[in-house]
């Protein structure tokens, strides 16, 4: 469903939010990200799936318009995290707003891992009181 | 035993064009259609209720955040407002509509708040007390009674050890649950259908008393006569695509719209009914909220524990509601700080952490919604007043005041310039801080106001029963018609006025 760039962008993206090692083991990629989101688009509207797809487009080509950088997938590791930083801390709104619903979709993503989730604590108990005094 | 949606016709059930007649059709299954349908069918009414979305039932429900996201909300829950700033707002598109999803809080508006509809909105019949039989009749029907001891864990103990350290009232939420285990999953669906969402209360009343109730089904337009209502037109829609399957007409003298209110002016529009004054669509009001995540040293376990089970109206007139807050892991986790080792950090740390949120009445701010040149989404406007972003800011600082009393370490107040974590030396930080709407990001769930209700024809879309002033058979039974905010969360009140309506509808006939 996404292109070829489109998926790069979001392997770098979720590496760069969530690399491997760490307090949580899992690297983006390793908890599935990829396909995560290809799967999301097929279960989106049209319209929805655009506006994702603009998305990915928009991390792509923001560091040549706003930082005078190359686009983001053909950057290093570094040069990645310190774009992301530029988009979280911008003073332009609407640079924060584009990096929060990238960092949503792909938290999404990732704590949709059930790996990533336990280890976060996030084991889902129906009831969770039951036999307590 | 028999199942809440048993006799709901579903997609696979509408096989060819659908041509039916009733007494009456409700448009919408959520907390407003569906109390709606009740008690019309309870007053002996032949009711069909139609709703866009399919039925879940527990073994539907997916505790992975995005899969409901995609399945339960309209716009796979990216929906926002915009205007000064960027709002997210969620609706549910599924038999029981919000309640499906919601918290479950279920609280009587403060009769100030209805007084004051009545003097600065022109609705004299709503005030203090007016409501009081017709919310009575909906808490028992949907088993509203205060969230108890056993099942809050310390998520929401610690928010009311906090409110009792400095002097703040607080009480256990009342929610609309029967035998609620504490699983924390309102927003995924309650699989443990402890929850008593329109479509479990509500639903099997109508269908055991002749009413039907039928799903993937969108209405399009009002049928009329004139300037009379005479049924709606629409179609059978696949879930989860949308795609149109069948033609579907249905005649009634009556029609209750309760599409939700981002959702029923736009059908008024299209079918030229109740748009005479150009009011539909216009005066959305909200709640706009904002949260803190309060860190401690001590294992909160926040997974456990009543979605919502606590909440102050200590501060209810000076425009804010403070309440302790859970979602899906996933989602809360928007609003930790920064990405890489920092960001899993916190993230390993969510079993010593507690959110609490805080929502204004927004007196000051306002927005629109608008059909949109093409699909079927609407276009949401809305502007947040500077001086309700400040109100927001002040809740922000009073429950970090409340999570340090009960002995956090530091709270993330997620204000763009404010440092993320602050400690409480570093609370003056939060307390100087510049915030207007593009400073946070303010989400909206209560959403209310576009078919307001008003004596006065000119400046209102319908009457104080939910009847659209220049319509006839037509009504609205949604929170659409709040003329204001009910200062607190709106579901309740939704039912109640919607019970009202309904009760007149069976008086007019
Ligand atoms: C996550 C979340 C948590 C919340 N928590 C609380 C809470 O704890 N307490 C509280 O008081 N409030 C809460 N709210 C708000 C509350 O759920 C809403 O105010 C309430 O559901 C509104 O009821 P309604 O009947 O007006 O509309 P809705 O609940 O939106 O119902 C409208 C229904 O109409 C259907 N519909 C729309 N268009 C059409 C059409 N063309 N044809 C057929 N059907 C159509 C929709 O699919 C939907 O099912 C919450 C909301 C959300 C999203
Ligand atoms: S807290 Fe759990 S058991 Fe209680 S109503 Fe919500 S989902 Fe159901």
């Amino acid at each position: 469903m996404l292109t070829s760039i489109e998926q790069r962008v979001v392997v770098a993206a979720s590496d760069a939010m969530f690399p491997r090692g760490g307090a949580i083991a899992q690297s983006g990629s390793d908890a599935g990200v990829l396909a995560y989101f290809e799967g999301m688009l097929g279960e989106m509207s049209p319209k929805n799936r655009a506006l994702v797809r603009l998305l990915l487009v928009f991390i792509q080509l923001a560091p040549p318009v706003f930082f005078l950088r190359a686009p983001f997938t053909w950057q290093g590791d570094e040069a990645r995290v310190a774009t992301l930083e530029s988009l979280a801390t911008s003073e332009i709104y609407f640079l924060r707003i584009t990096f929060q619903s990238l960092r949503t979709l792909i938290s999404i993503a990732y704590l949709a891992d059930a790996d990533v989730a336990a280890q976060v604590g996030a084991a889902p108990n129906l009831s969770p009181f039951e036999g307590r005094a | 035993m028999s199942h809440p949606h048993d006799g709901v016709l579903g997609f696979s059930d509408h096989k060819a064009d659908i041509r039916l007649s009733a007494d009456a059709v409700v448009v919408g299954s959520g907390p407003g259609g569906a109390v709606a349908a009740r008690e019309l069918a309870v007053r002996g009414l032949d009711v069909i209720l139609v709703e866009e979305g399919p039925a879940f039932s527990t073994a539907d429900f997916r505790v992975e955040a995005g899969a409901t996201m995609r399945r339960v909300f309209r716009e796979s829950c990216t929906r926002v407002m915009q205007g000064n700033g960027f709002f997210p707002t969620m609706q549910a598109i599924g038999l029981g509509g919000g309640s499906l999803v919601n918290s479950a809080i279920s609280i009587r508006a403060p009769g100030w708040a209805l007084d004051k509809w009545a003097s600065e909105h022109d609705t004299p019949q709503l005030g203090a007390g007016s409501l009081d039989d017709d919310y009575a009749a909906v808490e028992e029907v949907f088993g509203v009674g205060p969230t108890p001891d056993a099942v809050m864990g310390e998520r929401n103990l610690v928010f009311k050890r906090g409110c009792d350290a400095l002097g703040i009232s607080s009480e256990p939420t009342p929610r609309n649950v029967r035998g609620c285990k504490g699983s924390a999953e309102c927003f995924t669906g309650c699989r443990n259908g402890a929850k008593q969402s329109a479509d479990v209360a509500c639903v099997p009343d109508v269908v055991s008393r002749g009413g039907r109730v039928l799903t993937s089904v969108r209405v399009d337009g009002v049928k009329r006569d004139g300037a009379r209502a005479t049924g709606v037109v629409g179609w059978v829609v696949e879930p989860f695509t949308g795609r149109r399957a069948h033609r579907v007409e249905i005649d009634a003298p009556v029609v209750v719209l309760a599409a939700g209110c981002m959702a029923t002016p736009l059908i008024m529009r299209r079918s030229g009914l109740g748009v005479s004054n150009g009011h539909a669509g216009r005066h959305l009001r909200a709640h706009p909220g904002l949260a803190v995540c309060a860190l401690f040293d001590h294992v909160i376990n926040p997974f456990e524990g009543a979605t919502q089970g606590y909440h102050s109206l200590h501060f209810l007139e000076q425009g804010m509601k403070l309440e302790v807050l859970w979602g899906p892991p996933a989602i809360l986790a928007v609003r930790f700080p920064g990405f890489g080792e920092p960001l899993k950090r916190h993230l390993v740390a969510f079993d010593r952490m507690a959110p609490f949120d805080v929502f204004t009445h927004a007196p000051h701010s306002e927005g629109e919604v608008r059909a949109a040149p093409f699909g079927d989404d609407p276009v949401i406007s809305y502007h947040l007043d500077d001086r309700d972003a400040g109100t927001l800011q002040r809740g922000l600082v009073i429950l970090s005041e409340i999570a340090f009393a009960a002995g956090a370490r530091a709270v993330l107040p997620g204000v763009h310039g404010v440092p993320d974590p602050i400690t409480r030396d570093q609370l003056h930080l939060l307390r100087d801080a510049r915030v207007t709407a593009k400073e946070v990001t303010a989400g909206a769930n209560h959403v209310f106001g576009t078919t307001r209700m008003g004596q006065n024809p000119r400046n209102s879309v319908c009457d104080e029963w939910g009847r659209v002033h220049d319509a006839r058979g037509l009504y609205v039974a949604d929170t659409g018609t709040f003329p204001g905010s009910p200062a607190v969360n709106p579901m309740l009140t939704c039912m109640a006025l919607a019970r009202r309506t309904a009760r007149r509808v069976a008086d007019d006939r």
